[in-house]
């Protein structure tokens, strides 16, 4: 299925956009990553701590999806002080 | 209250002279002194928050003046916590600042943290946060998280089982304790402010913002609204793993 994604932060340098429509096989958050970090291989290592949200709210990558929902997907927390 | 100090933050309507008494009779706690802590103290003691407790236990180093603008290479060697002391009760005798020298642990979390009405973090590290995250949600005080790296920086506050913790985020926190974190020298002022600015509308029961990330190099300011995670085993199912 095609999935709207928005994206935050550095991911729009790297992309050279603010939205992307990304086909997705496969009903989770999780599908989605994986073919957006297919297409971005820098951001390999980082891959487990991407935050993501579904609709607007922040969610985890099991989270089931359908074609018309809005994706976001954004850098990890940081840590530094 | 020497009110006509803050003569003109009185101006401003979303404080006014209420809100300047409510600040002055508000306690704060800031857990670390580096880029943000530094900052936030000494943004909070101009602002005439009634008192603030400054933890940490390093000295000063060369490599911290790019981005802590309120010490100097004098301070150099000299405990952080006793300087800011010093320097930051000269800008405001109104207020009461305490620099305590202690490494913050789980045996001593709950005693420097006990009164307070909101605790600021200015660690650079997730374990201490998380730390003050189980004691700030098992004795219902509100936080502010606050994070930096390179040109980005985050902030999210943080009040018991009303907004999420910083557990119910944790999928998406690295556990990277490696190397030197790279830091743009004036980032950290921008997002203590930030910091205070949350925490100025927590201490007068304004509602916050979810998780605001501000990028300063590319001027991206973004914010991600969070919802709190039922199953969170700190704020939902109280299960304090640390404490
Ligand atoms: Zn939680």
């Amino acid at each position: 299925m095609k999935i709207k994604v928005r994206l935050f932060g550095r991911y729009r340098d790297i992309t050279g956009k603010k939205e992307l429509e990304l086909v997705v096989n496969g009903n989770t958050i999780w599908h989605v990553v994986n073919v957006f970090v297919k297409q971005h291989p820098a951001i390999e290592k980082e891959k487990k701590f991407i935050m993501v949200s579904k609709n607007n709210t922040y969610t985890t990558f099991d989270e089931t999806i359908e074609e018309g929902d809005t994706i976001t997907i954004s850098p990890p927390v940081v840590s530094g002080g | 209250m020497n009110v006509n100090r803050y003569r003109r933050q009185i101006l401003v309507k979303e404080l006014n002279e209420k809100g300047q008494h409510i600040l002055s009779k508000k306690h704060v706690v800031i857990i670390g002194i580096g880029g943000l802590g530094s900052n936030s103290a000494n943004i909070l003691v101009r602002t005439g928050v009634g008192s603030i407790d400054i933890i940490d236990y390093d000295l000063l180093d060369l490599t911290n003046l790019h981005r802590m603008s309120i010490f100097n290479e004098k301070d150099g060697g000299k405990l952080k916590c006793k300087i800011l002391e010093k320097k930051l009760q000269r800008v405001n005798s109104e207020v009461t600042v305490r620099g305590i020298k202690k490494r913050i642990t789980k045996e001593n979390i709950e005693s420097a943290v006990r009164n307070a009405d909101v605790i600021l973090d200015g660690t650079d590290n997730m374990e201490t946060r998380f730390l003050i995250n189980e004691v700030a949600v098992k004795n219902n005080i509100s936080w502010i998280y606050a994070g930096i790296h390179t040109t980005v920086g985050m902030v999210m506050g943080i009040v018991p089982k009303q907004t999420p913790c910083l557990k119910c985020i944790s999928h998406s926190i690295a556990d990277n304790k490696t190397g030197e974190i790279p830091v743009l020298g004036n980032l950290p002022v921008t997002i203590a402010s930030i910091q205070c600015t949350e925490t100025l509308k927590l201490l007068l029961g304004k509602q916050l913002f979810g998780l605001i990330t501000y990028d300063i190099w590319n001027q991206r300011f973004e914010q991600i609204n969070i919802k709190r995670n039922p199953e969170c085993i700190c704020c939902g199912k109280e299960l304090f793993e640390l404490i």
